[in-house]
């Protein structure tokens, strides 16, 4: 799959008068170097005033920030900002585009990356000094605050409405050509979709009424994208419907239909999901090896091997 | 592949223990930016960035390491600007406030470059708080920064696909909302 054409490009499609707006947009600032140190030292602060408690749950191991570290504290952040805004100075102009993509920090070049991790060091071994007992136990589940964004730990309920917004209505680039054929019943279609239920119980039943099908909806000369991408709608409804059959049905099905598909490791999730609706163990624990040995670093792998844990 | 699957269902092999220092050295770059891409205002960015740093702390024991840190970082990111989004307390920014521009394409600008500059950021700040904050990221990070969906992808910790179906839903989404302000604008008779 190529990337769409971005709307800044004549080629890209945008509406009247958006290019000009884009154009004048800029990237995300870059964090100063002295805006770094200062939030460092906030954080310091943060991690001393929160290190007792943290330290008598680590057997009484008190910490306490005295005045000369509080006074090493802010001579060693104003060092290490003075010494990376001088190198700023020195630096040649880099686009903050791409100093955000490589998340390298506002420095460029070896001797600004090396000198920059010298200050940056010095601030983190202040952090370090305060905040003693931070480190993470790995074993505890994700909590509420702090838990993975909500489109990787429940991925379904965001992504049918996402789906359903990409299959509702007509638009430009690739990503959706041919869209326009589906017409207006579509609309009610796609409605539907967002409607379901957002989490599915683990019930097995299926229902008695089926959700009209998107893909039936698209004439069969259509392009393949566009067909891949109405039949995951359906797929998404039927395992929204909590319909495990069809979902695991449709998942095969598809999976057959379109092997280079955008959308093949979400529907070998789904195939997952609805096998563990349907209890079927065996395959469960089989699929999700497959799919953790193709996709280790999917945003799914959590709920997959979740799925395998529930397994009876 | 049974056999396998022990070995595939622990968790990915833990880094070395993860510290609020180490969190904050490696990554306070992307969330500065993160929190940028979700539309956080030049005047409360200072504001929700340490906000976002208070709660990695609070939290950063329950992280189990089966996504990236980034990943991560970018849920409690998405959290905060949510709530950021909501409370009351978002400063309109007064003429003073307006964030400094980068000073060669200051110079480079007659007055009314400048005023048609700002009106064009403020419609775009418009528009853009008009999609929803998951599409916003992307939307921004594809147009604005020009990310490949892959790039995004790795960054955001979604599958391809998803970042697709995402930028395809924000274009929408933004058109409606042009398609609302200049119904508005028509209605007020402004040009």
């Amino acid at each position: 799959m190529s990337d769409p054409v971005r709307w800044r490009t004549e080629a890209g499609g945008a509406p009247d008068g958006v290019r000009d707006l884009l154009r004048q947009a800029a990237a995300p600032k870059a964090l100063s170097a002295a805006s770094k140190a200062q939030h460092a030292a906030m954080l310091a602060k943060l991690a001393a005033g929160t290190g007792a408690v943290a330290t008598t749950a680590a057997a009484g191991a008190q910490f306490a920030l005295s005045t000369k570290v509080m006074l090493g504290l802010a001579m060693t952040v104003a060092a290490a900002g003075v010494g990376v805004t001088q190198l700023r100075a020195h630096r040649s102009a880099r686009p903050v585009a791409a100093s955000q993509r490589a998340h390298a920090g506002p420095l460029g070049g070896a001797q600004g990356r090396v000198v920059a991790s010298q200050n940056i060091h010095s601030y983190q071994s202040v952090i370090e000094q305060a905040a003693p007992a931070i480190a993470a136990p790995v074993a505890v589940p994700l909590g509420p605050a702090g838990e993975a964004p909500r489109a990787v730990a429940e991925p379904m309920g965001q992504r049918v409405a996402t789906h359903a917004g990409a299959l509702g209505v007509a638009s430009r680039p690739r990503l959706s050509s041919g869209l326009a054929g589906l017409g207006a019943s579509r609309q009610g279609a796609s409605a539907a979709v967002v409607a379901a239920p957002t989490v599915a119980a683990p019930t097995v039943a299926a229902p008695t009424v089926a959700a009209p099908s998107l893909a039936a909806e698209v004439a069969p000369s259509g392009d393949d994208e566009l067909r891949d991408r109405a039949q995951f709608g359906d797929l998404v409804a039927a395992s929204q419907r909590g319909d495990a059959r069809e979902t695991l049905r449709l998942a095969e099905q598809q999976s057959d239909r379109f092997a280079d598909s955008q959308f093949r490791e979400d529907r070998a999730f789904y195939a997952i999901v609805a096998l563990g609706q349907l209890q079927r163990g065996a395959e469960v624990t089989t699929r999700a090896a497959q799919f953790l040995a193709r996709y280790p670093r999917s945003p799914y792998a959590p709920r997959v091997r979740r799925i395998v844990a529930n397994q009876p | 592949m049974d056999e396998a699957l022990p070995k595939l269902m622990s968790q990915p092999s833990p880094g070395p223990a993860l510290t609020l220092s180490a969190v904050y050295t490696a990554h306070a770059d992307f969330v500065w930016a993160s929190l940028q891409r979700l539309g956080v205002r030049p005047n409360d960015l200072d504001d929700v960035f340490q906000e976002v740093f208070v709660i990695v702390h609070q939290r950063l024991h329950t992280f189990d390491y089966s996504s990236k840190v980034t990943t991560w970082l970018f849920g409690v990111c998405l959290r905060t600007a949510s709530d950021y989004r909501r409370r009351a307390y978002r400063r309109r920014e007064a003429p003073g406030d307006a964030p400094v521009e980068e000073p060669e394409r200051v110079e480079s600008r007659t007055p009314e470059d400048a005023a048609v500059h700002r009106e064009a950021r403020q419609t775009l700040d418009e528009l853009l708080d008009a999609l929803d904050l998951e599409r916003r990221v992307v939307f921004v990070m594809f147009e604005v920064e020009e990310l490949s969906c892959d790039e995004i992808a790795a960054q955001v910790g979604i599958p391809v696909g998803t970042v697709y179906s995402r930028l395809h839903a924000a274009r929408k989404q933004f058109e409606k909302a042009l398609a609302r302000r200049n119904a508005r604008l028509n209605e007020r008779g402004a040009p």
